[in-house]
């Protein structure tokens, strides 16, 4: 694992938070405004589960606000947190690629409010507006190449 | 809620964000202290070596680990060698190197070396030898010092090689007391997941490392712990020297394989077995060293203690260590817990711009459906339909006409029904053919207007089962008879029965279905769903009306002297009354070629399953659709969503030539192109042509030849008259009927797509379920007039959003035509107002929110004089609906 934020020798004033990568950072307000045109605007309460794991669904979400969290349970049916979800935050992009089950349950913590993105979507966005679409779809891609290497570097300290 | 930073202490406090207490100075002036102590101590080694060795090894050293495990910082702050290696730094001339990777990894196992091989040498050398003893601080401070020089921040002694690193490392984890860091000002980033930069974290961090040798070091160490020191207390010093490391390294091996051992069996959290191995140590070293340090006091102070100090010492320091065992596993829990979520991995995030329109998005959407029973709760806005709700947040439901017609989509309103807007005739007798609850609603109808609305995707049942029939009735007829079990038929059947409560209904029906959606049999091509999500009735609906329905049952011939109809299976059925409604076949023109393998027209359910089966089965990679019209384009999307590459054909210039203008047409096809449908338009087919190994080609009169693994024919519908015509009813494209739906033959009427009325066919739904009705009616001694539906199709293609309604070209001069277009953002819209200024027709493309409002005003037929100039800029929000 990477403790790097908790041992910001430059910024020790920091909060300690890793570098999430930016979705769209280079899309304008009013491209975003389009976007959300395709999705589904969605409220969620305290306590409720918003994904469950196992579930399949070809879908993505954007918080707008409140918090979530996300939770996994190993084979012995143990629970344990996977990440906490802030507001402003992707989740659910790998099972919009692949299709396969959702690996985590995600959860409310607080009420609020989120934007869906489903495969349908995607598919009126692309016919609609191309270039939209594909920079939502190259941006996610980027995202989860992300994600890879970081996997990568991460084994190559765990075989060293 | 953003973070809230700086308001609560972060659970892993940095030493910049731990609150100083003690002033720099004095820290300044007690290292000064310490020094001259160290140097001190040292002269004293050698000037009374007896008093020396006692004050080192009996009294400052075994203080050591006890100030290690409660207050580390002080410790880390006032050690002389810290205080010398820092010197350089502080005059500004250390050469201030990094580590070379070698020096990085191998630093603190140089530590932990250096702290075996030391300690076990008091033994035989340090122990016994004042001189010796003395070397040993010398050599502390010394290389403490020429580290500094060399290295930069603490790496070159403190926090790489000090032998007490590791014993400072492992005890100072849960620090009782903690004080910060008053070295380092600033941080040069010197050393590893630094104890003197986050000291709570530090070890923790060391020990969910990823890298397995990094971690290994540390866990040998505390492993190894326990045992060095049982045996540093039960070595004899009179062995010789191999001897004596084969003791230490004997029990050093024996703790080690028991940490092993542990760690594989017991399945702790990381952290955990360290500690308790850590806490055993220092148990078992006070209570070896307690008598000591006891009698080292006495001889340097010269008082005596009492007898009971060591066991004292030795209850306190377990105590201490069971409390740290504690404060350890605590820490550990919260270092889970927190650090985990920190850095698995973290979502992406959006930026402000995103923020920002996320905001204005929600301020816009006033209203709210909650799907019982997930409670899922939805943003709406106002106008748009429950069944656009229900589906773009996955939920399960079906679909077909999309404007209360069809009856695929009824729901249950469990609250909130003032807040949708109000069911129209159309809904109105759909949800009167399939008789559930006063609270249900064809969800493609209700619109959620303002508030809150909570439903459910299943609807419920009515209480009361019986059917409203009317008490007056024509008690000479005995026997109606229906032949075809589609939309007109069913309706037929249905107000046969209200106007009568008695009589028998038979309802013939060629397919081995009951009602089904045929407006949504596409879907069987490409989707999950089977036949089940079509079929439109109530499990019992037949069985509560008391309508028998033959089913899979052809009627072969019509009697209209005996008033009987002949079935296939070679049953009679006589009739009072006869409604025929057999719907229509495809219209499949003569091309060359044509049939055979591969050849398809869309028309029945078992259609649609041949399709999906034939495609899959010969894995169809390309298909050709001969019609531009609403059935030839959903059947495109269905097949492109099967995988399958199309290509749609049509003679005229544009799509959907019928129900849309060119630049409407032209806008459709951009947009299904960008599905991924190919067109070729105003062109013909000259022949159907099939290669040796069977594929199939179509030749165009443009000359270009398509290949097709599926050739699919939408050119239109014939009507089923055979039946008809063979009894001498009068037919030309269809059976002819009079506004009362009746045939020329006493008693035999007609409906549906099967009925051509004032010369004609239109084929839609909504025309069927109206005539159906009206067929009925009349039939059973009732008089009710027809009167057509004004023409509204929708193209049923996920986002085309194509709504045509009435007259969409102006006839004649003096006709307002106001078109306002963006193609961009995949808008078009156009009125036609005819020279009484109300309203004849309207195309809508890409604007959902006044389909309901423009369709139902062109409908009503709403004159619009009034509103025209408004119209003309622009503003329709005279026509939204309300
Ligand atoms: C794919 C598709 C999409 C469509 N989309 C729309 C749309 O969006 N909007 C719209 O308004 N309309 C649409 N339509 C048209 C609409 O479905 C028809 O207008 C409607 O179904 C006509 O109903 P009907 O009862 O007259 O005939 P049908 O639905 O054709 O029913 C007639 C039934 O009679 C049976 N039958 C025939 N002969 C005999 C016999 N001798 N003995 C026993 N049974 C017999 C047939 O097998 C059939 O089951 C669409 C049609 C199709 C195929
Ligand atoms: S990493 Fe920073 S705080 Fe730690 S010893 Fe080095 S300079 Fe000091
Ligand atoms: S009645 Fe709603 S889709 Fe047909």
């Amino acid at each position: 694992m990477d403790f790097t934020s908790f041992f910001n020798y430059e910024n020790p004033d920091r909060e300690p938070e890793s570098a999430s990568p930016v979705f769209l950072a280079q899309l304008s307000e009013s491209g975003w405004s389009k976007l959300l045109g395709y999705a589904q605007h969605r409220r969620f309460a305290q306590g409720e589960t918003l994904l469950e794991a196992g579930e399949q669904s070809r879908d993505f979400y954007i918080v707008a606000n409140g918090r979530l969290e996300a939770v996994a349970r190993t084979e012995q049916g143990k629970e344990f947190l996977l990440s906490a979800i802030e507001e402003h935050s992707i989740i659910g992009e790998q099972s919009f690629f692949d299709g396969l089950p959702r690996s985590a349950t995600v959860r409310a913590l607080s009420d609020g409010e989120l934007f869906r993105i489903d495969a349908k979507a995607l598919e009126v966005m692309s016919a609609r507006d191309p270039a939209l679409a594909r920079d939502v779809v190259a941006d996610l891609a980027r995202i989860l190449s992300l994600r890879l290497r970081e996997m990568t570097q991460r084994l190559l300290r765990i075989v060293r | 809620m953003a973070q809230t930073a700086g308001t609560a202490r972060p659970p892993f406090p940095n030493y910049t964000q731990i609150p100083t207490r003690v002033p720099g100075w004095v820290w300044f002036a007690l290292r000064a202290a310490s020094i001259a102590t160290a140097l001190a101590v040292a002269l004293l080694l050698v000037v009374n070596p007896e008093r020396g060795r006692v004050l080192l090894w009996q009294v400052l050293v075994p203080s050591l680990p006890l100030v290690m495990l409660v207050v580390p910082g002080l410790w880390r702050n006032l050690c002389p060698m810290a205080a010398l290696n820092q010197l350089p730094r502080m005059a500004g001339f250390t050469r201030g190197l990094a580590h070379t990777p070698q020096i990085r990894e191998y630093s603190f196992v140089v530590g932990i070396a250096l702290f075996f091989v030391l300690v076990s040498s008091r033994k035989w050398l340090f122990d016994g030898s004042g001189v010796a003893s003395a070397a040993l601080v010398l050599f502390g401070l010394g290389g403490a010092f020429l580290g500094g020089l060399v290295f930069k921040g603490k790496s070159g002694w403190c926090s790489s090689i000090c032998p007490l690193l590791p014993v400072q490392r492992l005890y100072g984890q849960a620090p009782f007391a903690v004080l910060p860091n008053a070295h380092c000002k600033p941080c040069v980033g010197c050393t590893k997941n630094c104890y003197d930069f986050n000291p709570s974290i530090a070890y923790l961090a060391d020990q969910y490392d990823d890298d397995r040798h990094y971690v290994g070091y540390r866990r040998v160490f505390a492993g190894a712990l326990p045992g060095f020191i049982y045996a540093f207390y039960t070595v004899s010093t009179d062995e010789s020297l191999p001897q004596i490391y084969a003791h230490f390294g004997l029990w050093c091996a024996l703790s080690l394989a028991l940490f092993q051992v542990l760690d594989v069996f017991l399945k702790l959290p990381r952290n955990r077995l360290t500690v308790v191995f850590g806490a055993a140590a220092i148990a078992l070293y006070y209570w070896f060293v307690a008598p000591a340090m006891a009698s080292g006091v006495e001889q340097l102070g010269g008082v005596s203690i009492p007898p009971a100090a060591p066991w004292a010492l030795r209850t306190v320091v377990i105590g201490i260590a069971l409390v740290w065992i504690v404060r350890c596993f605590r820490t550990e829990r919260l270092f889970l817990e927190h650090v985990i979520q920190k850095t698995a991995q973290q979502g992406a995030r959006v930026g402000e711009n995103a923020a920002q329109a996320m905001r204005r998005a929600s301020s816009r959407q006033q209203a709210e459906v909650v799907i019982q029973p997930d409670d899922q709760r939805i943003a709406a806005s106002a106008g748009q339909s429950l069944l656009e709700v229900i589906e773009g947040c996955g939920g399960e439901i079906e679909s077909g006409c999309r404007m209360g017609v069809c009856g695929a989509d009824p729901i249950a309103v469990r609250e909130g029904m003032e807040n949708l807007s109000p069911a129209e005739s159309d809904e109105k007798s759909t949800l009167e053919r399939l008789g559930y609850a006063p609270n249900t609603r064809m969800a493609c109808c209700a619109k959620v207007q303002q508030g809150r609305v909570a439903i459910a995707l299943k609807p419920e049942r009515r209480k009361l089962p019986e059917y409203p029939t009317s008490s007056q009735y024509d008690a000479n007829i005995k026997d109606v008879v229906i032949i075809g079990n589609g939309i007109a038929g069913i309706t037929a059947a249905d107000y046969a029965r209200r106007r009568h409560p008695v009589c028998a209904i038979h309802v013939v029906a060629e397919e081995n279905h009951p009602l089904y959606n045929r407006m949504a049999i596409t879907r069987l091509i490409y989707g999950r769903s089977a036949m089940q999500g079509l079929y439109l009735l109530p499990d019992k609906w037949y069985e509560e009306r008391e309508v028998t329905c033959w089913l899979n049952t052809t009627a072969s011939a019509v009697d209209p002297a005996a008033q009987a109809v002949t079935l296939a299976t070679g049953d009679t059925l006589r009739y009072d009354r006869l409604i025929l409604a057999m719907g229509s076949s495809s219209f499949v023109p003569e091309i060359e070629g044509h049939g055979g393998a591969g050849c398809f027209v869309v028309r029945s359910a078992n259609d649609a399953m041949e399709i999906r089966r034939y495609a899959q089965a010969t894995q169809a990679r390309q298909a050709v659709i001969a019609g531009g019209g609403l059935l030839g384009l959903e059947a495109a999307y269905a097949l492109t969503k099967l995988g399958v590459q199309v290509t749609v054909l049509d003679r005229n210039p544009w799509l959907l030539h019928r129900q849309l203008d060119e630049p409407a047409g032209q806008l459709l096809r951009r947009y299904l192109e960008g599905l991924g449908i190919a067109f070729q338009v105003s062109t013909e087919i000259r022949r159907v042509a099939r290669s040796d190994d069977g594929h199939i080609y179509v030749r165009l009169s443009t000359g270009i030849e398509v290949p097709a693994d599926v050739f699919i024919v939408a050119a239109g519908i014939a009507p089923n008259i055979a039946l008809a015509q063979a009894c001498g009813i009068a037919t030309r494209r269809g059976v002819i009927v009079d506004d009362h739906m009746r045939t020329d033959v006493p008693n035999i009427y007609a409906a549906g797509d099967v009925a051509e009325f004032d010369g004609r066919i239109p084929g839609l739904w909504p025309v069927a379920a109206e005539q159906g009705e009206v067929a009925a009616v009349n039939a059973l001694s009732g008089d009710r007039t027809y009167r057509e539906p004004v023409a509204f199709t929708i193209l049923k293609v996920v986002g085309a959003d194509v709504a045509s309604v009435g007259r969409v070209n102006p006839e004649g001069d003096g006709e307002e035509v106001i078109v306002h277009e963006d193609a961009a953002e995949y808008q078009y819209r156009k009125l036609v107002v005819d020279r009484s200024g109300r309203l004849a027709g309207a195309i809508l493309i890409g604007h959902p929110t006044l389909m309901s409002g423009v369709t139902g005003a062109v409908k009503a037929q709403r004159d619009v004089t009034a509103e025209l100039a408004s119209l003309k800029v622009g503003d329709w929000s005279a026509l939204q609906a309300t």
